[in-house]
């Protein structure tokens, strides 16, 4: 398993597209994905999962992958969420 | 606020429906900005989230606090779910653009709501009084706390 604590940079935080994407790209890989946010566990490749966790901007979010493909899963997702989901602000 | 049977069956007219609603209710004024930014919204990807539920939503100045209405079709309209099925239950949110925080806390909200609740759809589904649904709502918003 790989793990890493990422902080929500974009403005709206996990906003229901950015959760959107992030779901999608998820689900692209076969390892499990899961995200914790002070203490709460969900799975990341479920939409209502995600948008439970209400990350604001700023807030830290540790990913744990764990599969065949978790180190590019973990790579992949980590770039979109520094990318700001690829939103302007 | 709760609609409990839609009439229409397709996107555009649910969001009409939800807004008029709203209008009519004197909750909000301006109606034809609000349907214009849910149907913006819609475009840029459909706000289903599968199991039957959609949120459709926006963001729009309001002089009030944001607005939460809930929509029921029980013959289900086509919302372009990610998993092809029919949405049911219709969450449509109105928040500011000043409090996106707030905003997500909403959709936070709901989304636990829905989570673990495949039996609140159902009941939802069934109910034929307002206040049923409400009294559903309320129950499983007990089961989270």
């Amino acid at each position: 398993m790989v793990t890493k604590k990422i902080t929500v940079k974009n403005k709206l935080g996990l906003h229901a597209r950015a959760a959107v994407k992030l779901v999608n790209l998820a689900n692209r890989f076969e390892s499990s994905v899961k995200i914790e946010k002070d203490g709460n566990i969900i799975d990341g490749k479920s939409v209502l999962g995600t948008l439970t966790l209400a990350a604001t901007k700023g807030s830290s979010i540790t990913l744990r992958i764990a599969g065949k493909d978790e180190e590019i899963a973990l790579e992949s997702l980590e770039a979109l969420i520094n990318d700001k989901f690829y939103e302007n602000e | 606020m709760i609609i409990l049977e839609l009439e229409h069956q397709d996107m555009e007219n649910v969001l009409k429906e939800m807004v008029h609603f709203l209008k009519k209710k004197n909750k909000i004024s301006k109606d034809k900005e609000l349907f214009e930014k849910l149907l913006q919204r819609e475009r840029l990807g459909s706000t289903a989230i599968g199991d039957g539920v959609a949120i459709p939503h926006c963001k729009i100045k309001l002089a009030k606090n944001p607005l939460v209405m809930l929509a029921v079709s029980r013959k289900g309209a086509d919302f372009n779910s990610p998993d092809g099925t029919p949405s049911h239950i219709f969450f449509l949110v109105v928040s500011s653009p000043d409090n996106p925080s707030l905003n997500l806390q909403i959709l936070a909200a709901i989304a636990h709501l829905v989570r673990k609740a495949d039996t609140m759809i159902q009941k939802i589904l069934k109910a034929e009084k307002i206040y049923a649904v409400l009294e559903i709502i309320r129950e499983e918003e007990e089961k989270l706390e």
